[in-house]
């Protein structure tokens, strides 16, 4: 069975999140992008945890590379659970949103995600991955 | 024999989310889901039984892509280009085919149309599971080497409505960035909140209109309009661009030949004025208390030396009691004097006897108090011109009425409950003495005027950008409604708001172009400075008066050589001398009150703010650039 927990546009988790695109000048002049998206599952009955010890271990999301080396690298991505947490944030870092998380919309997850280029060469790059750690619904 | 527990745990997990691939067992002693085994051996053999709960849960990650584009800022070369398209998650940018489409207008979703080979049918399933379906569109420039330089967002929206040609095998698919769905996801605060300095009234709107109807109803009282961009990111923007460095502009060897048309602002489709009459009609509560006073005409000593007959106490009250009115308090009486020696001028002292049980029945004056209360149903009226001078003195006046009703009409009773109390909370006292109650809501009615003004001056308004240049120009992903973009081709030079663009994308042919249509304001500038929306002033509608509140009640005296024939329609005391003149009329006694009623004051009543004449309310217009050469 599926898992009912994804990515939303928005809070009210009625659009799922496709492809988070982003899009910079190569002169730089565009700056830090920030955006948020939403974790959750409109279905209140459903509790998300950790595979490797539910209730325990921490739900976490990073950012995943497939090919390190070309194109942007994880470290162009930041995590936080608010705007201001950004600032702070490491480039790269996964972000712990605790040990579970109850289904419902009014129980969703905001994830701030500020990209800046690690390399302002010309291209597009298509190997980062905003991803999970082995999760499961209880 | 002894009992034996032992907790067992099972663990079945799928990490990939599809049918068992590894198996866990643990037999742990502590653990989320456990099994108690009970094993119980009974005279040496028997069965071990272990009741066991086996959860097999998927596991999974949960992932979103990220894509970052880094564009050549350099770049501006639009001749080579591709489509990349993605539907559902899915690439499908090598199955378009024939020319793509994105049209967006102010106030309407944008609209891409796409057509795809068959091989979609692969790739996304049947055409029937893809409405909803999550669709980006982009324009790819290109180098000579064929490597991306730029890539550029058209469209984000949903796939509406895919259509399929059985016999060609061919889709077609029509998508939208879903404006109605993106306001219907927005609460009202939501919906003020995106449309800031909108007005709105639940006397002009309807108050249980669905997210959309509300969302328009705001809307109609902004000069501006509300779109999504290519990226579905809502924008406000203001039609008022005049004095705007633009955004975009394009000469004439940008400007596609022939494809350059302007179309004027019809007369006959332009308002430069809008008289609004609004009526406010609402209930009135009026309290009226009137003072009674009632006095033998005579001395006690001419009463003495004449007599006549006089109410008693009962009698004065039952009369009060029977008006219908209610009595305030109860009525204070004036007596005869107790027995003793009366001193009368000219007439020396005379004994006065009277029973104590009789003086203190009978009166020889009375005051009391009556009240009752009724309702009015007042109308004020307000007009209000809304005129932009500008445009008159440009086209003429261009006229359109409205007349607009509002009511706080609770129900037309108003009585005391269990006789007499005091004016409710908050009545003022009117010229006439009433006390008077409104149900009147100002803020309501402040509400409603300033809603129906600003709707006026966005009718005004939207009617004189009616004009509009159109041109073509190579492909331009991202002119956005809310820029403010120059054409210049033909002879003509307009700079407006971007009011309408088209891209068209032929991929057969390599051709891509982007339409732009821009509004313009027409008028001739004077100057005119904005008026404030603002509600006028209420007109005065309490009564000049004078309170007339103390009713003073009449003695007719039958039996005398002066007594009038009786007559039926008398109030007061009505009794007979004592001492009868032969041949005078003797009337029937009794005490009547009467009450005043509403009078006048019941009927409807109808002010006019600012003395019944047009309260002006003058609308600037922007004049935007234009000249025809």
């Amino acid at each position: 069975m599926p898992l009912t927990f994804q990515f939303y546009e928005d809070s009210n988790l009625t659009n799922p999140v496709g492809t988070l695109s982003f899009t910079f000048e190569s002169d730089g002049s565009t700056g830090a992008i920030d955006t948020v998206v939403y974790f959750g599952s409109t279905d209140g009955t459903k509790t998300l945890q950790a595979v490797s010890n539910p209730g325990v271990d921490p739900i976490q999301v990073s950012v995943s590379d497939s090919a390190p080396g070309s194109g942007q690298e994880a470290t162009a991505v930041k995590l936080a659970t608010t705007q201001a947490g950004l600032d702070t944030a490491t480039p790269g870092a996964a972000l712990s949103l605790g040990a579970s998380i109850s289904g419902g919309v009014a129980n969703a997850v905001a994830i701030w995600i500020r990209v800046e280029p690690t390399t302002l060469a010309v291209g597009t790059s298509n190997e980062l991955t905003l991803t999970t750690n082995d999760v499961q619904e209880v | 024999m002894a009992l034996i527990q032992a907790p067992m745990q099972i663990d079945v997990v799928a990490p990939s989310g599809r049918l068992l691939v590894a198996m866990r067992i643990a037999v742990r002693q502590r653990g989320q889901v456990s099994a108690p085994i009970a094993i119980k051996v009974v005279s040496g053999f028997g069965q071990v039984r272990a009741p066991m709960t086996i959860a097999v849960r998927a596991a999974a990650r949960v992932s979103v892509g990220l894509r970052v584009t880094v564009q050549d800022s350099t770049w501006s070369d639009r001749s080579r280009w591709r489509l990349a398209a993605e539907i559902g998650g899915q690439d499908v940018s090598a199955l378009l085919t024939g020319t793509a489409t994105v049209e967006a207008e102010e106030g309407v979703a944008r609209i891409a149309e796409l057509s795809l080979l068959p091989d979609a049918l692969t790739v996304l399933g049947p055409p029937d599971t893809w409405p909803g379906k999550p669709v980006l569109l982009d324009v790819v420039f290109v180098d000579a080497a064929g490597t991306q330089r730029r890539r550029e967002r058209l469209f984000t929206g949903v796939v509406d409505t895919p259509a399929y040609d059985p016999r060609t095998r061919t889709c077609s698919v029509r998508c939208t960035d879903e404006l109605q769905q993106h306001i219907e996801r927005l609460d009202r605060a939501g919906i003020a909140a995106i449309l800031p300095g909108s007005y709105w009234s639940d006397r002009v709107f309807d108050a249980g209109a669905e997210p959309w109807a509300h969302f328009e109803d705001r809307l109609s009282t902004l000069a501006a309009s509300y779109d999504l961009d290519r990226f579905g990111a809502g924008r406000l923007a203001p039609w008022d661009v005049a004095g705007t460095a633009p955004d975009w502009s394009w000469g004439p060897s940008q400007v596609l030949d022939r494809s350059v048309r302007i179309e004027l602002a019809h007369r006959r489709a332009i308002t430069t004025t809008v008289r609004l009459t609004v009526e406010y009609r609402y209930r009135r509560r009026r309290q009226r208390e009137r003072r009674y006073v009632w006095k033998h005409p005579w001395t006690f000593c001419d009463y003495l030396k004449k007599g006549s007959t006089l109410p008693d106490k009962d009698t004065i009250r039952s009369a009060a009691a029977g008006t219908g009115w209610a009595l305030k308090s109860e009525p204070s009486y004036d007596l005869l004097p107790p027995s003793g020696w009366i001193r009368c001028s000219g007439a020396g002292l005379r004994a006065w006897v009277i029973r104590e049980d009789l003086r203190q029945k009978l009166a020889v004056g009375a005051t009391f108090e009556l009240a009752a209360r009724f309702v009015q149903t007042v109308t004020e009226r307000y007009r209000i011109e809304v005129r932009a001078p500008e445009a008159v003195s440009r086209y003429g006046e261009q006229l359109v009425e409205e007349t607009w009703g509002m009511e706080e009409l609770a129900g037309d009773e108003w009585r005391f409950e269990a006789g007499y109390e005091p004016p409710p909370a908050g009545a003022v006292r009117d010229g006439n003495g009433d006390w008077i109650a409104d149900d009147y809501d100002d803020p309501a009615r402040v509400d409603a005027i300033e809603t129906l003004i600003a709707r006026a001056r966005r009718r005004i308004l939207a009617s004189l950008r009616a004009t509009r240049v159109y041109g073509e120009v190579p492909i331009e992903p991202g002119v956005e409604r809310h820029h403010v973009a120059r054409i210049q081709a033909l002879g003509i030079d307009a700079t407006g708001k971007v009011a309408r663009v088209r891209h068209t994308l032929d991929i057969d042919a390599g051709r891509a172009t982007t339409g732009v249509e821009v509004a313009l304001f027409v008028a001739d500038p004077a100057g005119v400075t904005d008026d404030l929306v603002s509600a006028p002033a209420r007109p005065d509608t309490l009564s000049p008066g004078p309170a007339d509140t103390v009713i003073g009640l009449p003695t007719h005296l039958g039996g005398l050589a002066d007594s009038p024939p009786e007559d039926p329609n008398w109030d007061g005391y009505i009794g007979n001398s004592t001492t009868f003149w032969p041949g005078a009329p003797v009337y029937d006694e009794r005490f009547v009150v009467k009450t005043p009623g509403s009078g006048a004051d019941g009927d409807p009543a109808e002010f006019e703010a600012a003395g019944g004449g047009w309260i002006p309310h003058r609308v600037r217009v922007p004049v935007d650039a234009l000249t025809i050469a």
